[in-house]
């Protein structure tokens, strides 16, 4: 008996694996194709070679009077990433908390047995975030600026739409993971429906949201900088530019400082959980 | 959060009765002062508060302006390009010439390719990790395999070599890298899988070197005892880890499905290619076409992702 479930699992990796395969021979990806043209040997040499000595100064000179010193420019840009992943995050938190409710069943129905409206209530719910974050923050970003150009407010927009989503799932689940017998011990002493459901439910389950929302906030400075790749003034706009000009040294800098960024919040927000959820 | 229960029960009413109320102040002080105070949580909800701040200064939530009434006829022209020309004036039997004309094998093959980007670099971000677990993590890692913790200076210096290295492996987003590698290796297919295989790497390395950690160590021990060789135990350690690597790699390979998509905008073959240049030829029904593809793919990932995942579980 205890034989049968292990080599189903066998089998489905073996599959996996053919899989994975098949993707490779339908890519048609040559060896070949690993090593760079001459072009990009050449690129890649010059690029390499700057990794050691990372620019401390633009390396144009000729710069227009009023550019800002590259140090505070190098702030600047540091600081509106987060500014952007901050802000696109409050705002998914707006979205994704209530939508989150939205999607547990207890939120309809108590703690009875879900009937048919509250598994109706909740499907939807969960079909919306679904929806949400099936479209990468990035596309939101590009469907915003296909409607009205650069804004930098419907680029936090874009952000907040895909973390909604993912926010809004997480909590649902977190919210029916939590234990039946707070909420009927609530009912049980004359409490609400929704009192219950929100002190016996969603109060124990803040500090894992809590957890799960300092990780997302890491998430949301990559998601930030990459943004900038589509002309947003954070981290990603520097790389971009500095890479297509050949300041391959400014590229490095700007590269260490943002593994630099994101290691330090993910010790930070590693400690955090470590704290919060034990 | 956790610390009030731990230090309701000292053993107060034991105290004489004449005892100087002071003692009892005193005590109750030193209780205070041991209460776990919250910092880093302080601290995180101080900065996030300034930088929200910030965000609002430079006007990152100036909703006003993007849905202002002058703006509200851009809107509107932008969702009615939304909606295809057949859809327009709906006359019989053009729902199914659109159809036709859309759900093509052009189609399919773009989102098969996207797919296999990403099938593609889980592929290689498992073999990847599967190398360098071992050398990560502590039980095989150090001193001794399963029987001495300590980490030993050579030892312990290669484990925490690897584990920055995936670190730094995973530090810098999957676009960012495609970025850099498209313009070194040219727009084919490879830029997009190093890309995330790369990235992925980095996390699956190190989720996996944590399960390794987190096996029971009585089996390897015992094996070590009779003489298992450091390379046999980090090959046992495969077999047993299996379930919860596939589990993570199937949930990583959700994301890079994602990423995937994403990474046609800088020019490799998936959707995002064909979103990029709808947009650019201002084809809007189009492009929301290609989007809704995308998110399709999303969602069919993760569907049988969470199967995958459950049924192994």
């Amino acid at each position: 008996m205890s034989e049968r479930p292990d080599r189903r699992g066998s089998r489905a990796l073996l599959l996996t694996a053919l899989l994975i395969a098949l993707a490779f021979w339908s890519l048609e990806l040559p060896w070949s194709g690993l090593k760079p043209n001459a072009g990009g040997l050449k690129l890649l040499a010059e690029f390499l070679s700057s990794a050691l000595h990372p620019a401390l100064d633009y390396q144009t000179t000729g710069l227009p009077a009023g550019t800002p010193p590259f140090a505070l420019a190098l702030v600047t840009s540091l600081l509106r990433t987060l500014a952007f992943a901050a802000a696109g995050l409050a705002l998914s938190l707006v979205l994704g908390l209530p939508l989150g409710l939205a999607c547990s069943e207890h939120l309809w129905s108590g703690s009875t047995h879900p009937g048919r409206a509250a598994r109706l209530g909740a499907g939807s719910a969960r079909l919306i975030a679904a929806l949400l974050r099936s479209v990468h923050e990035l596309l939101w970003a590009v469907l915003f600026l296909a409607a009205l150009g650069l804004v930098p407010a419907l680029s936090v927009l874009a952000i907040a739409m895909t973390y909604a989503g993912t926010l809004a799932k997480l909590f649902g689940e977190l919210l029916d993971e939590q234990t039946e017998q707070r909420e009927d011990a609530l009912q049980l002493l004359g409490a609400t429906r929704l009192g219950a459901f929100g002190f016996g439910r969603v109060i124990p389950a803040l500090p894992a949201l809590l957890a799960y929302t300092f990780y997302r906030f890491e998430c949301a400075v990559r998601s930030a900088a990459v943004l900038g790749f589509i002309g947003l003034p954070t981290l990603g706009l520097r790389v971009k530019l500095a890479f297509e000009n050949r300041h391959f040294e400014e590229v490095w800098t700007y590269l260490y400082v943002l593994v630099a960024l994101v290691v330090a919040l993910e010790l930070w927000s590693a400690r955090l959980r470590q704290r919060f959820v034990a | 959060m956790t610390g009030e229960n731990k230090n309701q029960g000292p053993p107060q009413l034991e105290q004489p009765n004449q005892a100087p109320a002071t003692d009892l102040n005193r005590r109750l002080d030193e209780l205070r002062s041991e209460r776990p105070r919250p910092t880093l949580l302080i601290a995180s909800a101080v900065s996030f508060g300034a930088l929200l701040v910030l965000a609002a200064v430079s006007g990152l939530f100036s909703f006003g302006a993007a849905f202002a009434p002058e703006r509200r006829s851009r809107w509107v022209r932008f969702l009615e390009g939304l909606r295809p020309p057949e859809f327009r004036d709906p006359e019989p039997g053009a729902a199914g010439r659109w159809l036709a004309e859309h759900a093509t094998l052009e189609a399919l093959i773009t989102v098969g390719t996207t797919a296999a980007i990403a099938a593609a670099a889980i592929g290689l971000a498992v073999i990847a990790a599967a190398g360098l677990a071992p050398f990560a993590a502590r039980t095989l890692a150090h001193r001794d395999p399963h029987l001495d913790q300590r980490a030993g200076l050579m030892r312990g210096l290669l484990a925490s070599l690897v584990r920055w290295n995936f670190v730094l492996l995973r530090a810098l987003p999957e676009y960012v890298l495609a970025f850099m590698a498209v313009a070194i290796f040219g727009s084919g297919a490879w830029p997009a899988v190093l890309a995330l295989a790369i990235h992925n790497a980095g996390i699956l390395g190190r989720l996996q070197a944590e399960t390794i950690e987190n096996l029971p160590q009585g089996p390897g021990r015992a094996l070590r005892l009779g003489g298992a060789s450091r390379v046999q135990l980090a090959l046992v350690a495969l077999p047993r880890t299996r379930t919860r690597f596939a589990s993570f790699a199937f949930y990583r390979f959700e994301t890079c499905v994602r990423e995937a998509t994403v990474l046609g905008l800088l020019g490799i073959s998936s959707l995002g290619y064909r979103i990029e240049l709808e947009r650019t030829r201002r084809f809007h029904d189009e492009m929301l076409w290609w989007i809704a593809l995308g998110a399709l793919l999303v969602l069919g990932a993760e569907f049988t992702s969470r199967r995958v995942r459950s049924a192994l579980r």
